[in-house]
């Protein structure tokens, strides 16, 4: 293996080690193929380019010099120093395995035993549900709210598409750990924010600012396409200080984690500060805890009857659509050949299909319902990204900042 | 007046709903993660999608028959 290959496949293993997203380094999207496709790190074949490496540099949080000494310690840095990491990892693997089975997860010796003798030694996942019952239930339904809303039920038509979709929960005892760890990783990157809107930093603190910077993909609140690492703070310096905001939320947006959706996990309400701290960093975070309590709760049912009528838009949606279709030179889809409507209804699970969850989904239920009810309050920002005509002046001074380039 | 009709209904009992737990619909818009614009076709139009219902029932924590309850 040649040394740019070396180099090129150590810097894969740090991506790898923190999940970082390998987007515009490892992948590209293709705009032809609408694709993401595999692309190799450096320009050059013979060597690295300094452009290149500039950029994991700041990606990563690491000196050049510790790049290209494929320096392990360096690497292990952030490892070492918020146990978040690993635990998500922990989390990510556990979340894979139980929500598709529910029998315990093979242990690490039937993992090797299963690597050696495939056929043999057998790793094998008892699914959960007997998806035929729910269809079952699900056209009794129908028939039932048919009662209340007639036309619910299409006597004549059969069901077709159909897709059922369900979360579980499962356990995961380093919950907490793992969210006081993040919640950590936060705050360190809200303390750097701030000093470097005031003062330089140092080496150490760059890197770590950068690095934290890009794993939360943390951009500006108004400017999302821009991260906050430090050259970035040092060109909205002046703008951020004219700004003078306390609240480290009303300039930046934290884009990474929430997806992974912890409060799948049994213990993520055991320590309700915890968890209001954590919708405190994301907001949405309720709502998508919402859906969750309706689908862990329920299955939901997808499909189409085969007499759908198509899809239709609101009279200004569908001039927009021209407009656009105008734009790039397509024709306009005829009404009868625009896909049909889609139905989903929710079906309760029953005792046996809930497990011993209950206690969970009712926590959830509780936190998750309005703020009056006792549910999980939601942050009131110092001044909201989309405030007009606040927004106007914030977006053209950042323009400003970068020298009126947009 | 003419009759009500069951989606219609159910937008009317989102109006109380939202009228009991909080001070505005904007504030409700805000907490359900929900566009305003789509709040007020729910509540002046009527609730078409039977899976909506069911999610503001579970949210509001009443039955989903009681959102047809005119009372």
């Amino acid at each position: 293996m040649n040394k740019l290959l070396e180099l090129s496949d150590f810097i894969e293993g740090i991506f790898d080690l923190y999940g970082m997203n390998k987007n515009n380094f490892f992948i590209e999207y293709d705009d032809e193929t609408n694709e993401f496709v595999e692309v190799p790190l450096f320009v050059g074949i013979e060597d690295y380019d300094e452009i290149t490496l500039k950029q994991l540099c700041v990606y990563l949080g690491m000196s050049e010099n510790e790049i290209l000494s494929k320096d392990s310690s360096a690497v292990k840095r952030m490892w070492n120093k918020y146990p978040f990491f690993q635990l998500f990892n922990e989390y990510n693997e556990r979340w894979y395995w139980f929500s598709r089975f529910k029998n315990e997860m093979p242990s690490p010796k039937e993992k090797l035993l299963n690597i050696l003798f495939e056929e043999q030694a057998p790793i094998i996942g008892v699914k959960r549900y007997n998806y035929k019952d729910v269809t079952t239930r699900m056209i009794s339904q129908l028939k039932e709210i048919d009662k209340i809303i007639p036309g619910t039920y299409h006597n004549n038509a059969e069901i077709t598409n159909l897709q059922i979709d369900t979360e579980v929960f499962f356990s995961f005892p380093d919950c907490a750990k793992m969210l006081h760890s993040f919640v950590e990783m936060v705050d360190r990157t809200k303390e750097l924010f701030f000093k470097a809107i005031e003062n330089d930093l140092n080496t150490e603190e760059i890197n770590e600012l950068n690095f934290l910077t890009s794993w939360l993909d943390a951009v500006d609140i108004m400017d999302t396409s821009t991260h906050i690492t430090y050259d970035n703070i040092k060109t909205y310096r002046k703008v951020y200080k004219e700004e003078n905001l306390t609240d480290f939320f009303s300039y930046v947006k934290i884009r990474n984690f929430v997806i992974a959706g912890p409060w799948r996990c049994q213990e993520f309400f055991d320590d309700m500060t915890l968890v209001q701290e954590f919708v405190n960093i994301f907001p949405q975070s309720k709502k998508e805890m919402h859906r969750f309590a309706m689908e862990v709760t329920k299955f939901a049912c997808h499909f189409v009857w085969s007499d759908a009528k198509p899809i239709t838009n609101s009279p200004e949606d569908e001039a927009m659509l021209s407009g656009f279709n105008a734009l790039i030179g397509e024709k306009d889809i005829p009404i009868d050949e625009q896909a049909q409507e889609l139905t989903l209804i929710y079906v309760d699970k029953t005792s046996e299909e809930m497990f011993d969850w209950s206690f969970y989904a009712e926590r959830l239920n509780a936190a998750t319902s309005p703020q009056s009810k006792g549910g999980l309050k939601l942050p009131v920002r110092e001044l909201e990204p989309y405030n007009y005509p606040d927004a106007i002046y914030r977006i053209e001074a950042r323009i400003e900042a970068r020298g009126g380039k947009h | 007046m003419d009759k009500l009709s069951p989606q219609q209904i159910a937008g009317n009992t989102l109006r109380k709903l939202i009228q009991e737990n909080y001070n505005s619909q904007e504030e409700f818009a805000y907490e359900y993660h929900i566009e305003i614009r789509t709040l007020s076709r729910y509540i002046n139009q009527g609730i078409t999608k039977i899976a909506t219902i069911q999610e503001f029932a579970n949210y509001f924590n009443i039955d989903f028959i009681d959102f047809f309850n005119q009372n």
